[in-house]
């Protein structure tokens, strides 16, 4: 594997600066979308990334999540539940119908009144149109099927600006990220507002954004959505996990999509 | 980056002279802490209980407040403060503070060691000298609840030996101290020994 890299490293760095950027996500500055940002500019976490993770991430034969990437597509024509249905009988080409839905969401869900991310999308039109049983948090089918759905947007830029019946959750959601938690009572914004691109305990901190999402950990060698990312942020505070398709994790994606928007989809991002 | 973070803490060292050249507001300083009862241990998993010292705050030299007086009856030993410093489940205090003291102690050709002493952050000042910087009695204040010590009370260090109004601990942590009394004399004479 290691040997392998530095071939693509060699090549790579031979290779005209062009060949790399467009939709390889982008490792320059964007400017926030709004005015009442708290970032003057939007860097990736890729950017805080190592030359080795982020090539690796830039490869799909060579991204480890891209192995779930084809369990996705598999799945996603797979007839499941007592409707007889499978994503495809509703949605078609996901390549079409699924373009550029990363970028919106979290979004309103009508029939829950509240909005849902991309992973409680896909349980709902399971056991709402499907008939058949939601997918587990974090079990390999429901991240194939988020990356899946996610990667139809790679490179398209994330656009949720908050509005209408989403306003008072995007409040919540910021209110949840700039307040003060845990034993050791910091915030979210107090280490990725304040400190991004300071060392912490010698990992580059990044803005915390979620556009790579589900991502791929070195460390943990495992895929995993925003959950474990930002409860690992909580553990290191010593303040109590948020739960998966909670309505306080859901209004923090929003919060952390708006704050995002800008930035392009980078599913599955490949993280130290 | 370095010599941002070292601008702000000039500037929050200035405005410290300042805040110290004026003594008006200060008696709320004084008030004294009533001993409550609150257990500590590392990382909140198990360990002894333990209660909250009984502290008195004054004015400082540079910064608005210090605590003169020991927490403990025992005096705090500097090796045992570094090695609590360093332990993540402890002080984690390499999390946001570069220390060259620490930094010389990472021996290269052990895997541990060198994660131990040498993984550093830059989110607060380096630490290389505060021991000339700060009296003692500032020291304990800084370690005990940094809020308190410096100007910014929007401050990101964390209080070690207070009781903070923080949200959401987690349970095996809610009522008890990040380090216990002696825990941080220990750091404190360590400290104080970074000339
Ligand atoms: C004590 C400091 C600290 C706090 C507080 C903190 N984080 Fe983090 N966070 C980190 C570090 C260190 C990393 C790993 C390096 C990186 O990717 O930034 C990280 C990573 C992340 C990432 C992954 C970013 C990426 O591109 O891979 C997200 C998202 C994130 N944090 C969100 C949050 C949220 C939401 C909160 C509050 C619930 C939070 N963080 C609180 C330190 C912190
Ligand atoms: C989460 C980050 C964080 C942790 C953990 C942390 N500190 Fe700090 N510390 C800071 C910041 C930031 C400052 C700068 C002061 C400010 O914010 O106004 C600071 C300032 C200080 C200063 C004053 C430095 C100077 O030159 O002005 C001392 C002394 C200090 N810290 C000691 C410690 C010790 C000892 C520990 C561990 C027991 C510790 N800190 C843990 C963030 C941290």
């Amino acid at each position: 594997m290691r040997r392998h890299l530095s071939g693509i490293l060699l090549i790579a760095t031979l290779w005209p600066v062009q060949a790399m950027a467009a939709g390889d996500g982008k490792t320059e500055a964007v400017k926030p979308a709004s005015g009442n940002h708290p970032l003057k500019e939007l860097w990736s976490g890729t950017h805080y990334s190592t030359p080795e993770v982020r090539k690796l991430q830039y490869s799909d034969s060579d991204n480890p999540a891209m192995k779930l990437f084809g369990k996705g597509e598999a799945l996603w024509k797979k007839t499941e539940g007592k409707a007889k249905k499978s994503c495809s009988s509703c949605h078609g080409d996901a390549a079409k119908s699924m373009k550029g839905t990363a970028t919106r969401f979290p979004a309103f869900f009508k029939l829950t009144s509240r909005p849902v991310n991309i992973e409680t999308r896909i349980n709902l039109c399971r056991t709402k149109f499907m008939q058949a049983r939601p997918l587990s948090p974090e079990s390999e089918p429901l991240l194939a099927l988020s990356i899946y759905v996610k990667r139809q947007s790679k490179g398209m830029a994330m656009s949720v600006t908050g509005d209408g019946p989403l306003k008072s959750f995007l409040q919540k959601g910021k209110d949840y990220f700039t307040t003060r938690r845990g034993q050791l009572d910091m915030s979210c914004s107090g280490c990725h507002d304040k400190y991004a691109g300071h060392l912490y305990r010698a990992v580059k901190m990044s803005q915390g954004h979620a556009n790579g999402f589900p991502a791929y950990s070195q460390s943990k060698k495992k895929t995993g959505s925003l959950l474990p990312q930002v409860n690992q942020c909580l553990v290191r505070v010593r303040a109590t996990p948020l739960k998966a398709g909670s309505e306080k994790l859901t209004n923090l994606e929003l919060y952390l999509a708006w704050r995002a928007s800008g930035l392009e989809v980078e599913t599955p991002a490949v993280r130290e | 980056m370095k010599t941002v973070i070292r601008t702000i803490c000039a500037c929050a060292a200035a405005s410290a002279l300042l805040l110290g050249a004026s003594s008006d507001g200060f008696a709320e300083h004084e008030k004294k802490k009533k001993v409550r009862k609150v257990r500590t241990s590392s990382a909140c998993s198990a360990g002894a209980s333990s209660s909250l010292a009984r502290y008195k705050i004054e004015k400082g030299e540079v910064l608005p407040a210090s605590i003169p007086k020991a927490l403990t009856k025992k005096p705090g030993n500097a090796e045992r403060g570094l090695e609590t410093a360093v332990n993540p489940g402890k002080g984690n205090c390499l999390a946001c503070h570069h220390i060259a003291k620490v930094l010389a102690k990472a021996d290269k050709s052990d895997e541990k060691s060198l994660k131990l002493y040498g993984n550093h952050g830059e989110v607060g000042a380096p630490l290389n000298g505060v021991g000339a910087r700060y009296s003692k009695a500032e020291l304990r204040m800084i370690v005990v609840d940094p809020k308190k010590a410096f100007p910014d009370v929007t401050t990101v260090m964390p209080a070690y030996h207070a009781r903070t109004a923080s949200k959401d601990v987690k349970r095996a942590c809610r009522g008890r101290v990040m380090l216990s009394a002696q825990s941080v004399e220990d750091i404190v004479s360590f400290l104080e020994e970074l000339k």
